[in-house]
């Protein structure tokens, strides 16, 4: 396959999602499980036989999670639920809810009670990640998810199996990174939202298929295509729910570059470490990837800085911009905007904030503001 | 103001609390040794979040200082607003948490009931029982003041308990000791501790004494009362004067049901209250249900303080394990079955639940809890919208009719049965 049939087959796979996971179980005779946040550990659910997809909700209103949700939860929640009452998750074999904030937990309590989806597992991760004492609790919650799952899946994920989970899941890592480098370099080699469909059809499909046709896809792009004028655009936050934004940006005249969002970089930048996987076991290996990779604002880790995060990475990629992505209502990254807008004033880097809301767009607006921020950046010059 | 408004109403008068004075002269010391101890340095100051290990504070000689209380202050004194629009215009969320923003707001300002507001810590100390936010909070409340902060992570307990997120929660209260340890210079006391841990021991079953006077029919106190007198127990915990108190409390109660002095004296109606209190309505609420003879007799929000005790010969671990198996860690089915343990204990005939904004674990799932309460114990549930501090979310004419609608289908349900 060539790049632009590469594209479009991601393309496919992020509009339906659950229509292609659905597809993906019947051929490949697999369980499938569902996830809401990214520090579910896919690797583990590879070994047990299972393909791992993500729930990131549907971008239209509302049915029956209203009767569940108060409206001042946030959107991801509100339609993830809303697709389990409407029956569209039946054909899940089951969720994996991982410790995230306070409205995934109870999320979970919910969920169990009224979606009909036969497994259901909370992995509580802790909090903490900078203590000794977190990293031992982490590896035994990952051991009893490695026990449940062998379980309920009458498997046994042994070390061996999970070894080979992770040198799958490090491939689409390293592909997704060098992805990364190429759009940060040459960013007219490849679309803004063309490099999304990429990072968010890791999470809608088996990570074999996805590693084949991102090696033809970085077999066949443009390095050179760059474009030394344009503004370059970076985005903070927690996911990004509407690719259209993305395309405002790019329509706007400028490029985006990077990102610390959890549909993005977070998600795929920090590998399990093999050797690591060797000497000490892989559980231990996907523990400490946990606990190393750029932090989700609902972690704690005092050694992690998200603040110097952002700024070393605006240095790092050039970014003359930041827009800071938010569902509304996400206390954890509202929480932190304060300070990280803070962090871009120090080294003067211009910033905007949108809140999202799925079953809300607001497209319009968006739009008009993203170019007017744009427009400014150039201004700044 | 004219002469005849100056006579107080003799019924009214007989109901108020004599004991409301030895606990505002109780605070008002507390408040007051603690701005001493900001000035002097004499004592170590350690603000911590309302579910955090606070008796080791006081076996080392800390002043704990508890900023939800203190913003659940700026609520009843109706300063809340004004100071939460100081953290939006910071930049934070008016999503957020209003004790959170009325917190840093106040902090920034320095306005508060309290003259030059809430004493700097020297060191801070939160419990993640009771939600994320705290974690955020206090990181925010870490790089403000620049001070250390010690992050008790107490694993969501989903079902049972298990064996490594116990380990974990005592593995970290051995590092909240060296943490103290080294924050206060010195070592830690394990027998003062031990004393400190009985003391509070002690206060949690006063306080415990002091809710179940309401399981008396008609009864003695309200939850707008319990609201009120909940001060000690959380800030004061493990001290004698928590505990002087809380007998003179539990003395006024018994007497009050000698003397035949209720809370709601023409009491036809007993209603169980879920969740934090709206602090900047707390008088407008108690009149209106008792304008209709309903008497709010338990909530769940005073009792998490009368649920989990200190047990077992080493009090660092038991005090852990009362921690994790907080109210809010827990799932709510079971916190549904703690509901329909107080609904029965108190003989409630209504649930009336606030659904909280600035609170999503306490109040995400509500809507479940309602419908089971409903369906498997035929109790009429009521459901308001509205926020702990934040009053620009409460709505009072809606809140008005749908809580006289919800009077009247409860008052159909008593006649029926009856």
């Amino acid at each position: 396959m060539g790049r632009d049939e590469v594209l479009k087959t991601f393309r496919g796979i992020v509009e339906d999602p659950i229509g292609s996971i659905k597809e993906f179980k019947e051929k490949d005779k697999k369980p499938v499980l569902g996830y809401f946040c990214t520090y579910t550990p896919e690797e583990m659910i590879h070994a047990a036989g299972a393909i791992p997809f993500r729930i990131t909700g549907e971008n239209k209103a509302v049915e029956r999670a209203d009767g569940h949700l108060q409206s001042y939860s946030c959107s991801l929640i509100r339609t993830g639920l809303d697709m389990a009452l409407l029956g569209k998750l039946d054909f899940a074999d089951g969720t994996v809810f991982p410790h995230t904030c306070d409205s995934i937990q109870r999320l979970s309590d919910i969920w169990k009670v009224n979606a009909k989806i036969p497994y259901h597992a909370d992995v509580v991760l802790p909090v903490k990640l900078n203590t000794d004492t977190a990293r031992k609790y982490l590896i035994e919650e990952l051991g009893a998810f490695r026990k449940s799952l062998e379980e309920h899946f009458s498997t046994t994920v042994s070390d061996e199996r999970l070894k080979e989970s992770i040198k799958l899941y490090n491939e689409m890592r390293d592909n997704l990174s060098r992805l990364y480098r190429i759009k940060s370099e040459a960013p007219k080699s490849i679309s803004a939202r063309d490099v999304s469909d990429c990072v968010k059809a890791a999470m809608y499909m088996p990570v074999e298929g996805h590693n084949r046709l991102m090696a033809e896809l970085l077999a066949d792009l443009d390095k050179g295509a760059k474009d030394g004028d344009a503004p370059r655009v970076i985005f903070s936050g927690n996911l990004c729910v509407f690719p259209e934004i993305l395309d405002f940006v790019e329509e706007a005249g400028a490029y985006v570059v990077g990102d610390d969002m959890c549909t993005g970089y977070r998600y795929f930048v920090t590998k399990v470490d093999e050797k690591k996987g060797d000497d000490l076991g892989p559980v231990e290996a996907i523990a400490d990837r946990i606990i190393k990779r750029p932090i989700c604002a609902a972690k704690h880790n005092p050694d992690f800085d998200r603040g110097e995060f952002l700024k070393s990475l605006s240095k790092d990629v050039k970014a003359e911009g930041v827009i800071f992505l938010f569902l509304k209502f996400c206390d954890p990254h509202s929480f932190d905007y304060p300070y990280l807008m803070k962090a871009l004033d120090d080294i003067d880097i211009p910033h905007i904030m949108i809140e999202a809301e799925m079953d809300n767009p607001a497209l319009g607006q968006l739009k008009t503001r993203i170019e007017a921020f744009v427009e400014m950046i150039r201004d700044n010059r | 103001m004219t002469e005849d408004k100056k006579i107080k109403d003799p019924e009214r008068e007989k109901r108020k609390f004599k004991t409301a004075r030895d606990m505002r002269e109780l605070m008002t010391a507390y408040y007051t040794e603690a701005k001493t101890a900001e000035i002097d340095g004499s004592k170590k100051i350690a603000w911590i979040t309302s579910g955090g290990p606070v008796e080791p504070l006081h076996a080392m000689d800390v002043i704990p200082i508890y900023p939800e209380n203190h913003s659940a202050m700026l609520g009843a004194s109706k300063m809340s607003v004004e100071i939460c629009e100081v953290a939006e215009e910071m930049g934070y969320s008016r999503d957020l948490c209003s004790y959170f923003r009325g917190d840093i707001g106040s902090a920034v300002t320095k306005k508060s009931p309290i003259p030059g507001a809430l004493p700097k810590p020297d060191f801070l100390v939160a419990a993640n029982n009771i939600c994320g936010t705290v974690t955020k909070w206090y990181e925010i409340l870490s790089r403000f003041f620049d001070v250390p902060l010690f992050l008790l992570d107490t694993p969501f307990i989903h079902g049972k308990i298990t064996k490594q997120s116990s380990e974990y929660v005592d593995a970290q209260m051995r590092e909240f000791i060296s943490f103290l340890e080294v924050n206060c210079g010195k070592k830690f006391d394990h027998d003062r501790f031990k004393e400190v841990a009985e003391t509070a021991l002690e206060g949690l079953y006063l306080w415990e004494d002091v809710l179940a006077t309401c399981e008396n029919r008609p009864a003695p106190m309200s939850c707008f009362d319990a609201f009120f007198f909940i001060g000690p127990i959380v800030t004061l915990r493990g001290t004698k004067e928590c505990n002087e108190f809380y007998k003179k409390v539990l003395a006024e109660l018994k007497q009050r049901i000698e003397d035949k002095i209720f809370a709601v004296p023409d009491e036809k109606i007993r209603l169980l209250w879920d969740n934090i209190p709206i602090w900047t309505r707390l008088r407008d609420l108690s009149e209106l249900f008792a304008s209709h003879g309903a008497c709010l007799v338990a909530d769940t929000y005073t009792n998490a303080w009368a649920r989990t005790k200190i047990e077992g010969d080493d009090p660092v671990k038991g005090l852990g394990h009362a921690l994790h198996l907080a109210y809010l860690n827990i799932d709510f089915q079971q916190m549904i079955e703690e509901v329909k343990g107080l609904i029965k204990r108190f003989s409630a005939d209504g649930f009336v639940i606030h659904s909280n904004r600035s609170c999503k674990p306490y109040s995400l799932g509500q809507f479940d809890m309602a419908r089971t309460i409903q369906e498997e114990m035929d109790i009429p549930t009521l459901i308001i919208e509205a926020d702990q501090t934040d009053d620009r979310v409460f709505s009072e004419e809606q809140t008005k009719t749908r809580v006289e609608a919800f009077i009247e289908t409860v008052t159909e349900k008593i006649k029926k049965a009856s």
